[in-house]
């Protein structure tokens, strides 16, 4: 077991590495001149040289690569234009914000989507999988944003309910924080809900049809426990797989989600930045948020192996 | 040996063309169920609006009526109208162009690329399996929605760009998929069987290994197609998107957004048919893995 | 008096979709304890459905009990809900039930402790500490070694004859009235199959349950079994006891079942008669006898009459078979399928030489490297092949047999240069081809080509028939036209008995024998001069095997064919090869004549080779004393030092476990490997 999470840090560590190179590939190829950007319309050619040298954008490629590496391991993260702020704090700031939707989000849609799956698949042809299975099929094509101004139109035009936007943090007033997450989280949970409800009722059927729950029957074990103790846990391996890939999905959908919602979350910050052509912002936060994914794929990795022995052996 | 002593199948007795009948299993089981048939005659009305949007739509996508600002639906307008008095229906079916044809293209831009560094990932192994599945792994770290923005502000608006730009995002899923194909494939007997016939490595790849990894990729294509549609709506939505004044699904419900109260049809209505269209899609998708998936099984 | 179980008239449908499939129609039979009964049948005949009707472990939908009664101490089992309580106490607590593919029946992430306990728990109502007991004792009853601190691994770290005794074990430890071995030993080598069979008759025999014993192998049923049904198409059609199947059988399929067969003691000249043609589609069976068309015996009587019941044979007590008319071993047959005229010669090994050998193998030796840690460093090697010593004659047939990790297959693979080789010599008609790259082997394969075993793996699905055969000779094309190469293409179909109108069809549209066929034909497309049948018919039903077993053999005889025959099954193998070699864990350990090494086996392991195969003869099974040997094979990456059947080998000395012996050749050819001779 030890083997294996090491081969998957390694191949990790990797992966980080050819995102950084990537990333800033990536934020060099923007339009535009940063220190012009940043100084404003009337920058003097002097103090386009000056800032240049200043910010060391005169040196070669590889030198300003390895000093944003260097800044990144000690922290020091540099300033957004727009915001005045360091991106640093600016991150720490909104990282709060983000999280409270997407960490929601992402329990509900594992825990009812896996929930809804096994229901669907346990009814396979009856009513009950039809109903559900044609709701998620319709799920996954609906757009959030979509749903998301439904919604609003229902719960805060028309009933007055919850608020069409804003965010509420949560040591002002506990009610008004939980009022504001109600919408972004059910909206951003929609899509991974059903694509989740999906995926699982097909993990299901195809665990079903092995062998070894025909031997379970065999053995007299209620249907109960041949569902839930045999047959889930060989099925949930592909699902916990892809829970890997859908961390990226979910902090993709903030971006809309905090856009429509107008939520200070991490998502909305990269948006800003990108129209802004605030290029640290961008490039730091598409770091760090790449990294957050890299994690969660390595932490569903090592999940995969707790759950299934066989890959301990690898 | 006695002649005439020819075995004959039990099956498939006095059917004069086999590929024919192929052709009508196939058929057959593609349009087994009823949303398949829906799903598909909704990908074909849609698609001929789109192609003859000139001759279908009502008005000019562009034509602004300032008098007949935010109608609600009704017999002149048969879905109302826009805040600059645009006609509704003829801006969904020029979106419908927008939509398809960045769906399609982007698709192909994905799978080109995607299923040919699969390929060479799976054929070749080693340090180029190695090396391309990084690669990939990287580009999948960075969120679809974030990876788009970026290379939208570098590439610029534009449908070619736009077209570009999604492509190149969602081509890894193809890569991955087809290696993973390749690499199972390769194991299989009749591989062997035509190495053993004589043939070269690239006359085994290009008739036994690539034929057979072709197919699974077609339905990941038809569903990629519904989340190229989203991608492109998503991107729209924030602003990012296509150019104005052509009308894009996405950017129409944004628009739409401001005057959620006074006209809530013109953000709702676009987005019914950006889920009609990837519902269907996703649908026949689920159809022709179902369709191409058994036959290839055969019987003992 | 009662019997412990009662079937009545089952039958069973499957709903497919050009109509109704009737798996069973109309089966019965009874039990009673103590007794082993064999249903005999092959693909399509019904005799698992059957059993799992009676416990409804069959999927429905699309299956469907559609009639009959199974009463089972006094109660009808069909009555009751699937998949309800009454059931779930019949299963695991009355019947037990071991599977066929032992690598698939356990759960894989459930330790095989839990999955023991948890049926014991549940039937036997014992405590968790108790039942983990239980567990452990059962595991020693069945031979596995350590018991107590195996219950806590997972069923990937056993072998697949452990996993299987683990299925045994849990299948008895409620102590069932009945146990049900569905093909249970087909998936495991032969030596392993005789240590398996022979737990399954002790057990039962001491605990006084009755076993059915679902199998297609006639040998295993003459060894084991008391009574026979032998089942085709869905339905019994002979039933009796061991001993009066055998002697007088009555029904055509029994005969034919017989006549199909080799066995380990039959003259060489013995015509093996396949059974024509393939089982009915049974979608929307008529009313009317299911083996008519295949049936050497029919007459016109046959074709109008409806499906013949079961009547009792005169002069026999338990003795049934459903057919219109009375048949026996030596009733004249009505049609002639295709019966070879080949008539069998020796081979003629007296003034051969070196030139005549068209293959000759030396010290092969075929190493994978094992590559561990985060650096893959290179920890071991598994040595496959270790140094293999032989040469094969024009024309001869040169047969290979040996347990699964014995090396043949990759000794074949590594002698047509799939693989590269790490020690050694091949030299082929002349040449050495041992270390050419693929550029220079290319040429080489225009005379030796392979015939795969799985005929579903080896077709590519996506081509048609006719381009397949074609494609070797695309390869080579020399100075054939495209017209000159369709003609040949239908020549090959011809040659192998299919019609040359199926060129167009792909592969899943023929059946199982006639893919083999299409493998056969696609394998002489070049005009080989060699060609290496691996395990070439052992997935292909019994009664088809026949069938190609003798279009191998004309082939041989038309084209000049050299075969290098692999398997696994020793009686197909002696019918078949003019030479005999036996390995072990990637050595070779005897090579004889076919008839010196079967009647006179020198190397220990030869013989307990020959000890586990059973013969279709119940006279000589029941009086014959066996010797099963114990234990399993090593694993090649542990080698044992000196000889490699030294930690099996009931006369293995110092001597041989520390020093690997020779192949030593003796009189008349015959070369063994062993320091005891």
């Amino acid at each position: 077991m030890a083997r294996y999470i090491l081969k998957r840090l390694g191949q990790s560590l990797i992966v980080i590495f050819i995102v950084t190179i990537m990333v800033f590939v990536l934020m060099h190829s923007l339009p535009g001149d940063p220190v012009k950007i940043f100084l404003g319309d009337s920058a003097t050619p002097e103090q386009v040289e000056y800032y240049t040298k200043e910010f060391g954008l005169d040196q070669p490629l590889y030198v300003q690569y390895f000093s944003w590496i260097n800044g990144l391991l000690h922290g020091e993260l540099g300033r957004s234009i727009t915001y005045k702020l360091d991106v640093k704090n600016l991150m720490l700031q909104r990282l709060a914000c983000t999280v409270s939707i997407t960490l929601p989000a992402f329990i509900i849609a594992l825990v009812i989507g896996v929930i809804f799956g096994v229901i669907t698949s346990v009814n396979r042809g009856k009513p009950k999988d039809y109903v559900l299975t044609s709701i998620a099929n319709v799920g996954i094509a609906t757009p959030s944003f979509w749903v998301g101004i439904l919604l609003v139109y229902v719960f805060s035009l028309k009933l007055a309910i919850l608020p069409v936007q804003g965010y509420v943090s949560p040591t002002e007033s506990l009610t008004g924080y939980l009022k504001c997450l109600v919408l972004p989280v059910i909206v951003l949970s929609l899509g991974h809900l059903a694509s989740t409800t999906r995926q699982t009722r097909s993990s299901m059927l195809e665990v079903v049809s092995q062998d070894y729950i025909r031997t379970a029957r065999s053995k007299g074990l209620s249907e109960k426990t041949v569902i839930y103790k045999h047959a889930l846990r060989n099925a949930l391996i592909p699902i916990v797989t892809m829970m890997g890939g859908a961390i990226g999905g979910l902090i993709g959908g903030t971006v809309v989600i905090e856009s429509l919602f107008n939520i200070p979350g991490i998502g909305s910050l990269m948006l800003t930045a990108i129209t802004n052509k605030d290029y640290m912002v961008v490039q730091n936060v598409t770091f760090f948020i790449s990294l957050a994914v890299v994690i969660a794929n390595l932490v569903v990795d090592i999940l995969y192996g707790v759950i299934d022995p066989r890959i301990r052996v690898e | 040996m006695k002649k005439g002593a020819l075995i004959m199948s039990v099956k498939n007795e006095n059917k004069p063309n086999p590929s024919q009948e192929r052709r009508k299993q196939f058929v057959n089981s593609f349009f087994g169920t009823v949303p398949v048939k829906i799903g598909f005659a909704i990908l074909v009305i849609i698609a001929f609006a789109a192609i003859f949007a000139p001759l279908v739509a009502p008005y000019d996508y562009n034509k602004q009526d300032l008098l007949n600002t935010l109608q609600a639906p009704g017999k002149e307008h048969l879905l109302g109208t826009d805040a600059l008095g645009r006609d509704l229906l003829s801006r969904i079916i020029y979106g419908a162009r927008a939509s398809l044809s960045v769906g399609i293209v982007s698709t192909i831009i994905a799978g080109g690329i995607g299923i040919t560094l699969g390929l060479i990932a799976g054929y070749l192994g080693k340090a180029a399996d190695a090396i391309i599945m990084r690669i990939m792994d990287a580009m999948m770290s960075i969120p679809v929605v974030i990876l788009a923005l970026f290379l939208g502000s570098i590439l610029g608006k534009g449908l070619g760009n736009i077209m570009l730009c999604i492509g190149i995002v969602m081509m890894p899923g193809y890569a991955r998929m087809t290696r993973g194909q390749v690499l199972s494939v390769k194991q299989l007997d009749y591989v062997t069987a035509g190495k053993i016939g004589g043939a070269t490595r690239i006359k085994n790849a290009a008739k036994h290994i690539l034929p057979n990894c072709l197919a699974p990729n077609l339905v990941l294509a038809t569903m990629n197609l519904g989340a190229a549609i989203m991608v492109e709506a998503g991107l729209s939505f924030l602003g990012m998107g296509i150019n104005p004044p052509t009308p894009s699904w996405g950017a129409m419900v944004s628009e739409g957004y401001k005057y959620l109260a006074k006209a809530p049809h013109i953000a709702i209505v676009p987005g019914i048919f950006i889920i009609l269209t990837v519902w269907s899609f996703n649908v026949c998708g689920d159809a022709l893995r179902d369709a191409t998936d058994p036959r290839l099984r055969g019987t003992k | 008096m009662e019997h412990l179980i009662e079937v009545k008239n089952l039958t069973t449908e499957f709903q497919q979709q050009k109509g109704i499939l009737k798996a069973a129609d109309g089966v019965s039979y009874y039990l009673d304890s103590g007794e082993i009964v064999a249903f005999v049948g092959e693909s399509g005949s019904g005799k698992s459905v059957t059993q799992y009707s009676g416990v409804q472990l069959i999927p429905c939908p699309p299956g469907k009990i559609a009639g009959g009664e199974v009463i089972f101490e006094g109660k009808n089992l069909l009555e009751y809900k699937q998949n309800g309580p009454e059931l779930q106490e019949v299963r695991g607590g009355k019947i037990g039930i071991v599977f066929q593919e032992p690598m698939t029946s356990l759960n894989p992430v459930m330790t095989i402790g839990n999955q023991l306990t948890e049926s014991i728990i549940l039937h036997l109502k014992l405590s968790k500490s108790d039942a983990k007991k239980r567990a452990a004792e059962l595991l020693g009853q069945v031979g596995i070694p350590d018991p107590e601190t195996r219950l806590d691994e997972y069923p990937h770290e056993f072998s697949g004859g452990m996993r299987q005794r683990i299925v045994i074990a849990m299948a008895m430890s409620c102590n069932p009235k009945l146990l049900i071995a569905d093909e249970a030993t087909t998936a495991l080598d032969v030596t392993t199959q005789a240590q398996i069979l022979n737990l399954m008759q002790d057990i039962v025999k001491k605990t006084n349950t009755a076993m059915v014993m679902v199998t297609h192998n006639l040998s295993i049923v003459a060894r084991y079994a008391d009574r026979v049904y032998v089942m085709y198409a869905g339905e019994i059609v002979e039933s009796g006891t061991t001993e009066e199947i055998f002697k007088t059988p009555h029904h055509p399929y029994t005969i034919g079942l017989m006549n199909a067969v080799p066995g380990l003691n039959d003259p060489k000249d013995r015509k093996l008669i396949p059974i024509h043609g393939y089982v009915k589609n049974l979608v929307n069976r008529k009313n009317e006898c299911q083996f008519m068309d295949r049936c050497p015996y029919a007459t016109s009587e046959c074709k109008n009459a409806e499906d013949p019941g079961l009547r009792a044979v005169e002069g026999e007590e338990n003795h049934y078979v459903a057919c219109h008319r009375e048949i026996g071993k030596n009733t004249k047959v009505e049609r002639v399928f295709d019966v070879s005229d080949r008539e069998y010669r020796p081979f003629d090994y007296a003034g051969k030489t070196d030139n005549d050998k068209i293959l000759k193998v030396s010290d092969l030796k075929v190493y994978f490297p094992v590559y561990k840690g985060v650096l893959k460093k290179k920890t071991a090697d598994v040595k496959a092949v270790d140094g293999l010593t032989f040469d094969i004659y024009k024309g001869e047939t040169f047969g290979l047999v040996g347990e699964s990790g014995c090396g043949k297959s990759t000794a074949a693979r590594a002698i047509l240069r799939l693989n590269d080789i790490t020690g050694g010599k091949v030299i082929f008609e002349g040449e050495d081809i041992s270390r050419l790259n693929e550029v220079e082997m290319r040429p080489v394969r225009k005379n030796m080509s392979m015939i795969f075993q799985d005929p579903f793996s080896s077709l590519d699905p996506r081509q048609r028939a006719g381009d397949i055969v074609m494609e070797p000779m695309t390869n080579f094309p020399g100075t054939m036209t495209k017209a000159q190469m369709e003609k040949r293409v239908d020549e090959l179909f011809e040659l192998v008995g299919l019609d040359p109108s199926y060129k167009d069809r792909v592969p899943h549209e023929f059946s199982g024998g006639q893919r083999q066929r299409l493998v056969i034909a696609r394998s002489l497309s070049t005009n080989p001069d060699f060609i290496v049948c691996d395990e070439a018919i052992s997935a292909l039903d019994v009664s088809i095997q026949a069938q190609i077993i003798n279009l191998l053999e004309e082939l041989q005889d038309k084209l000049q064919l050299t075969y290098l025959f692999i398997a696994h099954d020793l009686s197909v193998v002696r019918h078949i090869s003019d030479r005999v070699a036996v390995m072990y864990l990637g050595q070779m350990v005897e090579l004889a004549d076919w008839n010196e090494l079967y009647s006179h086996p020198q190397h220990p392991y030869t013989k307990s080779l020959l000890e586990a195969v059973p013969i279709p003869d119940p006279d000589l099974e029941k009086t014959k004393q066996r010797q099963i040997i114990k234990g399993e094979v090593p694993s090649p990456i542990h080698r044992p030092l000196g000889c490699a059947f030294s930690t099996r080998c009931p006369y293995a000395t110092e001597e041989c476990r520390t020093m690997a012996p020779a192949l030593k050749t003796m009189q008349n050819g015959h070369k063994v490997a062993c320091h005891r001779i």
